[in-house]
């Protein structure tokens, strides 16, 4: 091997290393692409006098599965204002978090169904702003469907929940979901580079400084 | 130039010290780097300024490009959704694993800053590039948004940080002989 290509070589070598390690490289910012819902949405149930919500999903997949049963039987809604009364101390999903001041803040017009409210900031992975979401989003109060979606639903990551809408109905005699989207579309940003991929690159630089250092070693010795 | 298999049989082109101190140092480097990075002053002082001024950079670029967009804190905001660049999409990690090599590596530090500068340079760049194609493929194309962002470009970031190194090792780290191991370090 002739020795001025053999960084070449290990360049190319590095890229099938890390292509082949990229798809085991999502972490952190969670997951991607489409999710199914669908098992959330038939297990889930309201209690339509009280507003209690009676049953959540043992699986919700979000950015992980994780389990919410503990949050829904902790969460009531005023039947008569609509508003949320207790939230879950913590709220799993990427990570543990507090949404009481969530539900504090978030009311519901209840002869509209109009979300009059949303919290300054709703803490998921980072902080965010879901007031344009609750601005932007109205229940049809006879049907129960999402009448509207926000344009913009500033999460972590970028997806439209326009189809999320269109798709997920509740009845309002029961409080029951009829139907969620199959997709739940939340794609997310991984970071530049996962541990994997971190790891991978420093043991191509550590490869290279090494052989550098045999090179120069060479020279020396002429 | 000679062949790499003429001289390399049973470890004798190795300084095994040098070796050695280079493989140590840059662990060292990498644990320091990491462990600086998580006190909360240099994440608020430094790391989080950086990530919004990313965020806003992205946004500019793709309203130069026609896309509307606009920055929110360490938010990218575009049409019907948004970005967020969060701790360990800001390219920040990646410098510090180039940086580390490049300090360990036994030449002199005049080499090794211009090397530091220069890989900070091409990977916050290629970085930017990155955020401003993700924001281009959520916008107009979201169905390829995991091939770019879980294939394309965390390949791309490795490369860039290999290469840079093997052209500076080549240049200014690599093809000098040595002296003496404390001169050069």
């Amino acid at each position: 091997m002739r020795e001025h290509t053999w960084p070449l070589r290990f360049l190319l070598a590095g890229a099938v290393v890390t292509f082949g390690f990229a798809e085991h490289a999502v972490w952190g910012c969670g997951g991607s692409g489409g999710q199914d819902r669908s098992s959330q949405a038939a297990a889930t149930t309201v209690n339509a006098a009280s507003g209690d919500f009676i049953s959540a999903p043992s699986n919700y997949v979000a950015t992980g599965a994780l389990n919410r049963s503990g949050p829904a039987s902790g969460t009531s809604v005023d039947a008569s204002t609509g508003e949320f009364l207790s939230a879950p101390g913590t709220y799993l999903d990427t990570g543990a978090l507090n949404r009481l001041s969530q539900a504090a803040a978030t009311s519901i017009n209840p002869s509209t169904g109009e979300f009059l409210s949303a919290p300054g900031t709703y803490l998921d992975t980072g902080a965010l702003n879901r007031l344009s979401q609750a601005a932007a989003t109205t229940v049809n109060p006879s049907t129960g469907d999402l009448t509207g979606t926000p344009t913009t639903y500033p999460d972590r990551v970028a997806h439209d929940r326009s189809d999320v809408a269109a798709a997920t109905s509740v009845n309002p005699t029961t409080g029951e979901f009829l139907g969620f989207p199959s997709e739940y579309r939340v794609s997310n940003i991984v970071p530049a580079l996962s541990p994997v991929m971190a790891a991978v690159l420093a043991l191509l630089l550590l490869g290279s400084g090494s052989w550098f250092l045999a090179r120069r070693r060479r020279l020396s010795l002429g | 130039m000679r062949g790499d298999r003429g001289t390399a049989k049973g470890g004798r082109d190795l300084d095994r010290p040098t070796v050695a101190r280079f493989l140590l140092l840059f662990v060292v480097y990498i644990v320091a780097g990491g462990f600086l990075l998580s006190f909360p002053w240099v994440e608020a002082g430094l790391v989080d300024p950086w990530t919004r001024l990313n965020a806003a950079s992205t946004a500019s670029i793709a309203r130069l490009m026609g896309i509307e967009a606009q920055a929110q804190a360490t938010q990218v905001l575009y049409g019907p959704g948004s970005l967020e660049i969060v701790v360990g999409c800001n390219g920040v990690e990646a410098l510090l694993i180039l940086v580390s090599a490049l300090l360990a590596f036994p030449a002199p530090w005049a080499r090794r800053g211009i090397g530091v500068l220069a890989g900070t340079v091409a990977i916050l760049g290629v970085n930017l590039v990155r955020l401003v194609n993700l924001v281009v493929v959520a916008r107009f194309a979201p169905a390829w948004l995991d091939v770019f962002h879980v294939y394309v470009w965390q390949v791309l970031i490795v490369l860039v940080a290999v290469a840079l190194f093997l052209v500076w090792g080549h240049y200014l780290g690599g093809s000098r002989p040595i002296a003496t191991p404390s001169r050069s370090v």
